[in-house]
């Protein structure tokens, strides 16, 4: 007989802290029959801290391990503080380094998670799991302080803060241990409430001398409770992984599972107490007292000690160490037995079924039976759907009128879906008040209005670029409202502006002003005035003088209320009133009239269109929100400097049209506008596309026509590429979330025109616009003469090597979906053009 | 991609859905469409030296 393989292990739970400052009477580690904490340091002395480190480093080494996990743990690891965590992450950074990757988490009861620990987990790059068990009612049922008080609103604070743009990439998901007595759904509700990468559904240890609670009569109770959220969580098309669901569906498709509480695969945890005991998984506390221990610990053993250990050794055996009940069952593949903890039973050890078994069964069961359909049928809503002919017509780089009308038609439910969360954010949040809220109540009435009687008119005002960018920005400072971040100021002051939030919750009004004058329809709404002008997107601003006699520190006002009537548009600011002209507003030359006695002057400045032959095009350096991409933004260009652009972009897209013809379509079709931004250094064009400004693209004015017809089909090239992952799924997005930090060099690829590493999508989005700039060289080389016909071809060498390099990698990256995979294959198709194609 | 030619995406169309029933939809289905639409491109490092927009990925 063979010897059993040692077990590969490759997540480390260290127990940092001891103690906890709740007391939830669930808690499998002060309340089982292993009460062995009592005897342990309160937190990880730093000996045991140095030792753990090269007890890690060192077995990954031996092992050869790509990656391993390091959860920080308890008790409450937070109580170890930020001092002691430091040292033990930049321990393990310093000693893995050259040796494989490293993820850290941590996983807390959350209570007194506050900014300064997530600044402290942000630099360091520990991602964050947090304890909760539903709403406050299902949450107070079990974690409670000692004298009983709610641990809820603490909870939920610290949520809220993993929920800020500033912390929300270390917000790695929910813990949640299931009570049947909660209700099911509202659990799940609460839960989704909070937004989670993830949420993990926990069974209560038990085992067959503790069983589980359940009520006269039940068997199987537990799977009940799990199959009502399994079937909302489909009727909501998946929107967070739960892992025991993700798990289940993996597994009956021939995946791996997610958790050790499923499947086959051989268990790889190994726990490191605060003593520097290595034990087992630390759930088997409620077997027996002592049943964890492997009786070897950091400072005599070295980690392969403890993977030899009997009881670790026994978690290796897939199907064969399972009993015989379990192996004669039909689902046992994907059970696996369940739980090792659960199946214990004092007179048989852990030769059982699990404790669980007709829970598991039925679960199992239930959810081979219905496995998800389409994955986003919400009530009878649809998915968008993308023409395979149009996609693969993007995905080859170009993408014609048909394809980029798909896309801009998903980003029209994307704006909705934001206009409609920015909506129910606001008017639910206590930190936006009474008469803003009221504000924002009647703009949206009539933006509904407009959508159900003039909805071309809506569907064109909700084409600009910088509405999605708005909403974002109003999302991520409410969230930061809610945790407490007076009225998210930190979010305000780090976009480098002093804007209150009443002022960017009031732009929706403005865009319902403006969808207003294009449907010409009659409408009154209140927006905010926005340094000094009141603004209407996409058309442009009057912006208002200084009143005569205003002393320095008086306060402009900060609102103004735009009527629209028949045909005008009347802006009052204070006692001041203007009137544009509807048809010279639309057309871009209107006529102002002020209204005699007016305090203070006003001029309105219109958003300027430069114009070509078969594409006009809004240049916009006005919109309050343009400010979102990588280049700060140029102020308000003369006319001078206008008509200059004007005059490089009509020569820059007559060399598109005649030149690069297979791109202009799309540009045509899809480009919403161009934002000046400031000039780069000598020698540097600048220009970049925002992820959350569809359609726009931003340049410094280059010196000539060619340059910008360059920039504008590489920056396209981010915008549609952008457009597409917003709506598909190119590459697993477990890679980078769940199983590999993206900040961990085995997850990182090297892009050939770069000497660092990045992300796959980085990768991506970098092939992508290398596609373009070889065929745009490709093409120049031909067209040009003298040195410059020479240095596009040597352009066109370099771009193609790259742009067909990166291809390879990502084509071998191995985290590509079927979609990405398709994807890149019309990728490859258009860098190695017939007859050039490699096999 | 699916056999009618059609790609399948995550994204609801919310093009029929009246405006005014869009906040009504499931938290869980706003927030699906939220977290999509906050995604960002993960931005690289500027890379010293580079002369070219082209470098930034």
């Amino acid at each position: 007989m063979s010897r059993p393989p040692v077990p590969r292990l490759s997540q480390f739970i260290l127990k940092v802290h001891s103690r906890c400052d709740l007391a939830c009477d669930h808690c499998y580690v002060y309340e089982g029959p292993d009460q062995s904490w009592h005897g342990r340091p309160v937190a990880m002395p730093d000996e045991v801290i140095t030792r753990t480190v090269q007890r890690i480093a060192e077995y990954a080494r031996s092992s050869r391990l790509g990656t391993v996990q390091v959860v920080l743990h308890g008790g409450e690891p937070l109580l170890a503080g930020r001092p002691r965590l430091y040292r033990i992450a930049t321990g393990l950074r310093s000693a893995l380094r050259g040796v494989c990757g490293l993820d850290l988490m941590i996983h807390t009861n959350g209570v007194i998670l506050d900014e300064k620990f997530c600044e402290f987990f942000a630099e360091q790059g520990i991602r964050i799991g947090i304890s909760i068990d539903g709403d406050r009612a299902a949450n107070d049922r079990h974690r409670r302080y000692a004298d009983g008080r709610s641990s809820y609103d603490r909870v939920l604070r610290a949520i809220g803060l993993l929920r800020t743009a500033r912390f929300r990439h270390l917000y790695a998901g929910l813990l949640c241990t299931i009570d049947v007595t909660n209700d099911p759904v509202r659990v799940y509700q609460a839960l989704m409430q909070l937004e989670p990468p993830q949420i993990d559904f926990l069974l209560p240890h038990a085992t067959w001398d503790h069983p589980p609670a359940r009520g006269p009569g039940a068997d199987a109770e537990y799977a009940d409770w799990l199959i009502a959220i399994y079937q909302q969580w489909l009727a909501e098309g998946r929107p967070a992984q739960i892992r025991t669901f993700d798990s289940i569906l993996s597994l009956l498709g021939g995946g791996p599972s997610f958790t050790e509480a499923l499947g086959l695969d051989p268990a790889h945890v190994l726990v490191i107490e605060t003593d520097g005991s290595y034990e087992q998984v630390d759930s088997l506390k409620v077997a027996f007292e002592g049943a964890p221990g492997t009786g070897t610990n950091v400072f005599a053993d070295p980690i392969d000690a403890a993977a030899r250990h009997p009881g670790v050794v026994a978690r290796q055996q897939g199907q064969a160490g399972l009993g015989q009940t379990c192996q004669a069952c039909p689902v046992v593949t994907t059970c696996g037995g369940g739980l090792y903890t659960h199946r214990y039973r004092g007179a048989s050890g852990f030769d059982n079924p699990s404790v669980y078994c007709t829970d598991l069964f039925k679960l199992i069961s239930h959810v081979s039976r219905r496995p998800p359909g389409r994955p986003d049928a919400v009530a009878g809503t649809p998915a968008h759907v993308l023409s395979g002919p149009g996609f693969r017509s993007l995905a080859g780089g170009f993408g014609g009128t048909a394809a980029l009308t798909e896309l801009i038609e998903t980003q029209r439910s994307l704006v909705r879906g934001l206009l409609g969360a920015v909506y129910q954010k606001a008017t639910n949040s206590p930190a936006v008040s009474a008469s803003v809220q009221a504000s924002l109540r009647r703009a949206w009435s009539v933006l509904a209005d407009l959508d159900r009687q003039h909805p071309a008119a809506l569907a064109a005002t909700l084409r600009h670029p910088y509405l999605r960018a708005w909403a974002v920005r109003c999302l991520d400072r409410l969230d930061a409202a809610t945790a407490g971040d007076a009225e998210g100021a930190g979010d305000a002051e780090a976009a480098g502006d002093d804007r209150p939030l009443p002022a960017d919750l009031g732009h929706l009004g403005a865009i319902a002003a403006t969808a207003a004058i294009r449907a010409r329809a009659a409408a009154g709404v209140t927006v905010p005035v926005l340094g000094g002008a009141v603004h209407l997107p996409a058309l442009g601003r009057l912006v208002l003088g200084a009143p005569p006699g205003r002393w320095p520190d008086e306060e402009e006002p900060g609102t103004a209320t735009i009527s629209v009537i028949s045909n005008a548009v009347i802006i009052r600011v204070g006692d001041d009133c203007w009137t544009l002209g509807l048809t010279g507003l639309l057309a871009g030359v209107p006529d102002l009239t002020a209204s005699p006695g007016n305090a203070r002057v006003a001029g309105w400045q219109p958003v300027r269109v430069l114009s070509a032959p078969g594409i006009s095009l809004p240049l916009d350096d006005i919109d309050p929100y343009r400010d979102c991409h990588e280049w700060p933004v140029a102020p308000r260009l003369s006319d001078t400097e206008f008509a200059r652009w004007d005059h490089t972009f009509a020569a820059a897209w007559q060399l598109i049209q005649r030149d690069h013809a297979a791109y202009a379509p799309a540009l045509a079709a899809g480009l919403a506008a161009l934002v000046p931004v400031g000039p780069g250094q000598p020698g540097r064009d600048v220009s970049a596309a925002a992820r959350q400004a569809f359609g726009a693209v931003a340049a410094a004015r280059p010196s000539d026509p060619v340059t910008l017809a360059l920039l504008l089909i590489h920056e396209f090239q981010h915008v549609k590429l952008g457009a597409v992952l917003d709506v598909c799924d190119l590459y697993d997005p477990a890679d980078g979330r769940f199983f590999h930090a993206p900040w961990e060099d085995d997850r990182l690829f090297h892009a050939p025109w770069r000497e660092d590493k990045n992300q796959l999508e980085s990768l991506l989005q970098g092939a992508y616009a290398h596609l373009a700039v070889t065929d745009f060289w490709r093409v120049r080389r031909q067209t040009a003469a003298g040195p410059a016909a020479s240095e596009a071809a040597s352009r066109f060498e370099l771009c193609r090597a790259h742009s067909r390099e990166a291809i390879k990698m990502l084509a071998n990256s191995g985290s590509l979906t079927p979609l990405g995979v398709a994807f890149v294959a019309e990728m490859r198709h258009s860098a190695w053009p017939r007859p050039e194609r490699i096999g | 991609m699916r056999s009618t030619d059609e790609v399948s995406t995550v994204l609801l169309d919310l093009r029929a859905v009246p405006l005014e029933k869009v906040p009504t939809l499931s938290p869980a289905a706003l927030g699906r469409m939220v977290r999509r639409a906050r995604t960002e491109t993960p931005a690289p490092a500027p890379v010293a030296g580079f002369n070219s927009a082209l470098s930034r990925y």
